[in-house]
């Protein structure tokens, strides 16, 4: 639309009424392409969590059935999950380790980027890539074999270092790519006012970085909430996460899709609210980083 | 200049990680344990699958704890990863695993072999109470290697016909005795109309090699030879696998290749197939109404005779045994005999449906109330005729499946049957010669 009145103001001697006929047909049939692809691709989307959603609340018999729509609800599953199952203790494990796994990276991180991107050490960043370039199954081995020498294995200690090992490198690339992108007057006035490298850090460019440092935040605790691999290996009865207990529901002789589609639900929520949460924060992040006069 | 040394320093960095990865991993000082006291106080890791008898485990497991003193730590995982997690421990001869809970016909020959699990002979025959002897035949020679006892069978399974009486009563036709009737039976009762299909069994090539298995020993054939050949390159294997794939292509529901247990099971709990040949263990979840709109429907039929006779598998599907690197045997050995005693494995028949190794539990009627009468007969006629194995008898269990399942697949698709028989022999003979 503003490229229609653009170009009709840029060509006065085409009436403006023209140029809406004669561009608009096309205009409008390109809107609805894209209307109807969003409205596809939201479909597919979305259809397999709205599946989940409404398994959660089905007997087995039902879920099978190919009648997806129309069925007796119960929170059978939910019950099973929350209480039978212990998943609250789970999900607490869950939170401690993708917490402190993600706040220890980021202390780490933040620093070890602003380094990166102030002295150029480039090759630095891409080695630190490296880490998650390695399948995490071949780092598995020696890491249990460490563990477990050490007394470690089963220990929330164990999987808070070896998710930071995957988180830092993240932290590390992405942070230090947004620093580069900052403007530097702002840190050479404040160098000027008489702070030191590390105060122009902490006092000026973190606070500018809160936007990057919130998406880095969520990568990374994303990552830490869904990783399924380190639980299975180095988890113990009491550390178990979420993901490493949703094999609970898969026996043997069957798989009881209703409980495992409850406690699907219960894995997914938090990360969207948490999503939700800090996206709120990013746009509020971006506005708060302009410099003003 | 300067970005050579950086470089070089990278690399020095590289070096030290890789070198001290490997002190540490020399260090690894493994001293065999095994306590000769008191095992009150001890803490043992369990790790099992869930389902079934796991249940009746965790239910009754404060029992044990109150009367030996022993704290046990239950780990329940699915089948697949129960079997990563013992590749990654027990390649790092891990001390934390004390009582191990697998699958005797897909690893016993793979533990046994890299000394993984204790040696148990002389604590199996060393209790009379406990009884030893009471375990089926089959199922002590399922995780018996070379007269040395590595692991207690827990359950098992025998392949039977699970068939919808109302189906059947419908157009009043009679349980199949033979493969030529089974064929008939389920061409009679296929009405693809109303979606309605005679039969349905495992499709996907792995998978279905165990369901294949009965109708491969029925026509005459074996996966090995007595010699250790492949099996499946003879006349006999390829009527099999012509069979049973003609059997599911015609009477079975579409997409068959991509069906495991699980899902040919949920066919016939949703009353979509007449038949439906798979284990025995199966019947709890069949019978339980909140998974299955035919609990109550259900009829057991024997495995139908072939050529050579009726020889469906009678396995052990699960066992428990002792980590050979645990540093508290005899505590995970106290466990073991409990959660294998009379007491335990009847409750997890009656409670769970979960067929009972011990041939006293099948005697027993208290615990037979609960369980289907008609499966109680098949065991007793299944002991003299059936195969003590549902597939290959390697180390690399998996790679196997792989290989012999392929013509599976081809004759489910109307493929070439016997050019795919003869090619997968040629594969599984040089297999055989690697798998040492």
């Amino acid at each position: 639309m503003i490229d229609v009145i653009n170009s009709a103001a840029q060509k006065p001697s085409v009436g403006v009424a023209q140029v809406i006929r004669r561009t608009s047909p096309r205009k409008r049939l390109l809107g609805w392409i894209r209307a109807v692809a969003i409205i596809v691709v939201t479909l597919v989307m979305v259809f397999p969590l709205f599946w989940m959603l409404l398994a959660s609340f089905k007997q087995n018999v039902d879920i099978t059935n190919p009648d997806v729509f129309f069925f007796a609800p119960t929170v059978q599953n939910y019950i099973n999950v929350l209480f039978a199952n212990n998943f609250l203790r789970y999900g607490f494990n869950s939170l401690v380790i993708a917490a402190a796994a993600t706040l220890i990276a980021l202390i780490i991180g933040l620093p070890a980027a602003y380094a990166v991107s102030k002295y150029k050490m480039k090759s630095v960043s891409g080695f630190i890539l490296l880490a998650r370039v390695i399948p995490g199954i071949s780092l598995l081995i020696p890491w249990y074999y460490i563990f477990a020498q050490i007394g470690l294995v089963g220990s929330f200690r164990a999987l808070i270092i070896t998710h930071i090992f995957v988180s830092l490198p993240l932290i590390v690339a992405i942070m230090s790519s947004f620093f580069e992108g900052m403007s530097t007057e702002l840190e050479e006035a404040g160098q000027i006012d008489g702070l030191t490298v590390a105060g122009t850090f902490l006092r000026i460019t973190l606070r500018l970085a809160i936007p990057g440092v919130a998406t880095s935040a969520i990568l990374s605790f994303i990552f830490s909430w869904n990783n399924f691999l380190f639980a299975l290996i180095l988890s113990g009865k009491n550390t178990t996460t979420l993901p490493a207990a949703l094999y609970q529901f898969i026996s043997y002789l069957g798989v009881d899709w209703g409980g495992l589609m409850a406690a699907s639900v219960v894995i997914t929520v938090p990360v969207m609210i948490v999503t939700i949460f800090l996206q709120k924060y990013i746009v509020a992040g971006l506005t708060a980083g302009a410099t003003k006069g | 200049m300067k970005e050579i040394t950086r470089r070089q320093s990278l690399i020095k960095i590289a070096a030290a990680a890789t070198c001290s990865m490997f002190l540490l991993a020399g260090c690894s000082g493994n001293t065999d344990g095994g306590d000769a006291g008191s095992i009150e106080g001890t803490k043992i890791n369990v790790n099992l699958a869930a389902g079934g008898w796991t249940n009746t485990v965790e239910k009754l497991l404060p029992e044990f704890e109150s009367k030996t003193g022993v704290k046990v730590s239950l780990n329940v995982l699915g089948t697949e990863q129960l079997d990563n997690q013992y590749q990654v421990k027990l390649n790092s001869r891990s001390e934390d695993l004390d009582v191990m809970v697998y699958r005797p016909s897909q690893s016993t020959k793979l533990f046994a072999d890299n000394g993984w699990l204790e040696d148990i002979s002389d604590r199996v025959s060393g209790d009379e109470a406990w009884k030893w002897t009471d375990f089926s035949e089959s199922s002590r020679a399922a995780t018996t290697v070379d007269a040395h006892a590595f692991g207690v069978p827990l359950m098992t399974e025998r392949d039977i016909i699970f068939y919808n009486k109302e189906m059947f009563a419908a157009k009043g036709i009679a349980i199949p005795k033979t493969m030529d009737e089974l064929e008939a039976v389920a061409k009679a009762l296929t009405d693809t109309t109303s979606g309605t299909y005679g039969v349905v069994m495992r499709g996907k090539a792995n998978a279905a090699v165990t369901s294949f298995s009965s109708f491969l020993y029925s026509f005459g054939a074996d996966w090995i030879t007595k010699d250790g050949d492949s099996g499946i390159g003879t006349a006999e294997a390829a009527a099999a696998y012509q069979y049973y794939g003609d059997l599911v292509r015609n009477y079975g529901p579409p997409g068959a290749t991509s069906l495991d247990g699980t899902e040919a099971r949920g066919i016939f709990q949703q009353g979509k197939a007449a038949m439906y040949i798979d284990a025995d263990s199966g019947a709890g979840l069949i019978e339980d109404a909140t998974q299955s709109s035919v609990a109550g429907k259900v009829g057991y039929a024997a495995f139908p005779a072939g050529p050579a006779g009726a020889k469906p598998y009678d396995v052990t599907s699960w066992a428990a045994g002792v980590s050979a690197y645990s540093k508290n045997k005899d505590a995970s050995w106290e466990f073991i005999k409990w959660a294998t005693s009379s007491e335990v494995l009847n409750a997890a028949m009656s409670d769970q449906s979960s067929p009972s190794p011990r041939i006293s539990s099948w005697a027993d009627s208290a615990v037979t109330a609960n369980y289907p009468e008609e499966l109680v007969k098949i065991f007793s006629t299944y002991s003299s005729t059936a195969v003590g194995h549902d597939r290959p008898q390697v180390i690399q269990v998996n790679k196997a499946r792989d290989i012999v399942g392929a013509p599976i697949t081809v004759a489910l698709e109307g493929g070439d049957v016997t050019a795919a028989a003869k090619q997968a022999s040629n594969s599984f003979t040089e297999f055989l010669k690697t798998d040492k």
